[in-house]
């Protein structure tokens, strides 16, 4: 009995020892095959690949298999899934398989899709990490049962009334008109929302609705006002009247329809360059027929990013951003002395990006004098004859 | 007036970078060569960084160099980590206000980089790669990470294998069953 002891302790200890030696002494691997790396390497050189890129990979190795999914942290369905109709895949498989290939997922974006409570569970009881949901949730049918609702933080293209009860860690919402976030008794349904999204809606705009809003809403970092159609000045001072009553404000884009003719937007605009002190990133399109004035945006001192979609006529818009580090200019009918001391208006500008019908040399020559600008991207409809030397 | 003061400030640190890489430290790589780098631009990388910060910057300037033991620091690994180091150490520093590390692991490789990460000797890119992790050089890192990873993209396993050579440890059925398992990603638009 003792013996066979001994001889199966001495058989383990043998198998131990061959264990031992694989790990103690690692093939030396050649210096230019990818095998050198340990598993640490491998993930981190691996988690610049495209979600199709990681799974046509998963094969190559085992090593590969191991480290190539480690890294993702949030998917994006639709994408994935999009063509899976034209395979036998089933949904319930494919989500199987995620779920089960990809063990540190923290955020699922199911929006554009119709994610239902099963598929979304499958998620919920597999991946520990995930504390984010995405999803896209027109109506009130497609309410998600209660345990997955407070995993929720984004809801996008809400086109009708629904409740939005349970959803406690709510933080990005998107709809189309303001009153969908106000029940039947005009009772507020988001609060402490971080970012918000919505269509103007000139016959039902309603400035109490937005003032409560704004009131319980203090948090708000990022707000996207679509479709504004303001006729008189006295609607678009209102409105900025009160959003200028966002102190946590720091991305900023309003997207105009129409404004009252002869009026300097700029003006309008000041209580919120005034007040928003942390405002960082601000967006203005103009599509409006009438001919504007957008004279100066000064008082946005803090403003690194200025995003400007110029449309209309305007005229004697003076840009100056001592912080401004990028700028996009959609502007059409771009006007050549608009770089005019472009360094000195723009000393910290690193990216420009100006799309325009005409683009002239002397635009260039302007902006060629910009101290910190590392991008320059020009969509123009005329050629501009460049040489060697302009890129030096 | 806030907004002046914090302007000068800004100009002065950048003046203070550019000062201190007048100073030239000695790095040493594991095959003995000994190579100078301007002091900002080593700093980019944290060990290195470390090491200044604990000897004191003068004991580094007047003293042996700094020694880089891990084997992947070879002296042409070294050269090229510091041809990188020198271009870049002045790049504007990372913007907290904006949530960039997604899109900045999306954004493709500056035309610089890319005509520096592109070097035909396999052995001396991953050498590049393994001595910049060793010395924690996060962008060079990434730099390299997107080369392979470019190379990679829209290649079949075959092809990957043979182009990193790496060794496949599948056998024909393993093999099989994920492309099985994988066949849904693959349908196409």
């Amino acid at each position: 009995m003792a013996q066979q002891l001994t001889q199966r302790m001495a058989s383990l200890v043998t198998t131990d020892d061959g264990e031992d030696k694989d790990i103690q002494q690692p093939k030396i691997y050649a210096k230019d095959s990818m095998d050198r790396f340990g598993d640490d390497m491998f993930g981190l050189i691996l988690s610049y690949l495209s979600l199709e890129d990681r799974f046509r990979c998963e094969c190559v190795s085992k090593q590969i298999q191991r480290t190539v999914f480690e890294s993702v942290v949030d998917i994006k369905l639709y994408h994935l899934i999009r063509n899976i109709y034209k395979t036998k895949t089933t949904l319930t498989q494919a989500m199987e398989t995620i779920a089960k290939k990809f063990p540190n997922i923290q955020i699922i974006d199911c929006r554009g899709m119709i994610c239902n409570d099963n598929n979304l569970q499958i998620f919920h009881d597999n991946c520990r990490h995930l504390r984010h949901i995405y999803c896209s949730k027109g109506s009130n049918c497609n309410q998600l049962i209660p345990k997955l609702r407070p995993l929720v933080t984004r809801i996008s293209d809400v086109w009708a009334k629904q409740s939005f009860i349970n959803y406690h860690r709510l933080s990005h919402l998107s709809v189309t008109f303001i009153c969908y976030v106000f029940d039947q008794n005009f009772g507020l349904m988001a609060k402490n929302l971080l970012s918000f999204e919505f269509t103007f809606k000139v016959k039902d705009f309603n400035n109490q609705l937005l003032s409560r809003f704004v009131a319980e809403n203090q948090s708000l970092r990022c707000l996207v006002i679509k479709e504004i159609q303001c006729n008189t000045s006295e609607t678009l001072n209102e409105l900025t009247e009160q959003l200028s009553r966002l102190p946590q404000l720091r991305r900023l884009r309003l997207e105009f329809r129409s404004l009252p003719k002869h009026y300097s937007l700029c003006e309008s605009l000041r209580p919120i360059g005034v007040k928003c002190k942390q405002l960082k990133r601000l967006a203005l399109a103009l599509r409006s027929k009438t001919t504007q004035i957008v004279d100066s945006i000064e008082e946005f001192r803090q403003l690194k990013r200025l995003d400007l979609t110029l449309d209309s006529q305007w005229f004697g818009l003076r840009i100056s951003g001592q912080r401004l580090t990028h700028l996009w200019l959609k502007d059409l009918k771009l006007i050549s002395d608009r770089f005019v001391n472009c360094h000195e208006l723009w000393p910290r500008l690193q990216c420009l990006s100006i799309e325009c019908t005409y683009f002239s040399r002397q635009c260039l020559d302007q902006i060629s004098t910009l101290p910190a600008l590392q991008t320059l991207i020009v969509q123009c409809f005329v050629t501009i004859d460049l040489s060697d030397n302009d890129f030096s | 007036m806030a907004d002046n003061a914090d302007h000068i400030d800004g100009d002065d640190n950048e003046d203070v970078r550019a000062q201190q890489n007048l100073i030239k430290i000695k790095l040493k790589s594991s095959e003995g060569g000994i190579y100078e780098c301007g002091l900002t631009a080593a700093k980019m990388s944290d060990l290195v960084k470390n090491m200044v910060e604990s000897l004191g910057t003068d004991a580094v300037v007047t003293t042996e160099p700094i020694i880089l033991g891990n084997e992947a620091v070879t002296d042409a690994a070294l050269k090229k980590i510091i041809e990188w180091v020198e271009f870049h150490w002045d790049d504007p520093p990372v913007d907290h206000d904006f949530e960039d590390e997604k899109d900045r692991r999306n954004e493709e490789l500056s035309h610089w980089d890319k005509q520096f990460i592109d070097v035909d000797d396999q052995a001396l890119l991953f050498d590049v790669i393994a001595a910049a992790n060793y010395m924690d050089i996060k962008g060079l890192v990434e730099v390299g990470a997107k080369h392979i990873c470019s190379k990679i993209r829209g290649k079949s396993c075959q092809e990957v294998r043979e182009m990193l050579k790496i060794t496949n440890d599948f056998t024909a059925e393993e093999e099989d069953a994920i492309h099985k398992e994988n066949a849904w990603i693959y349908a196409k638009d």
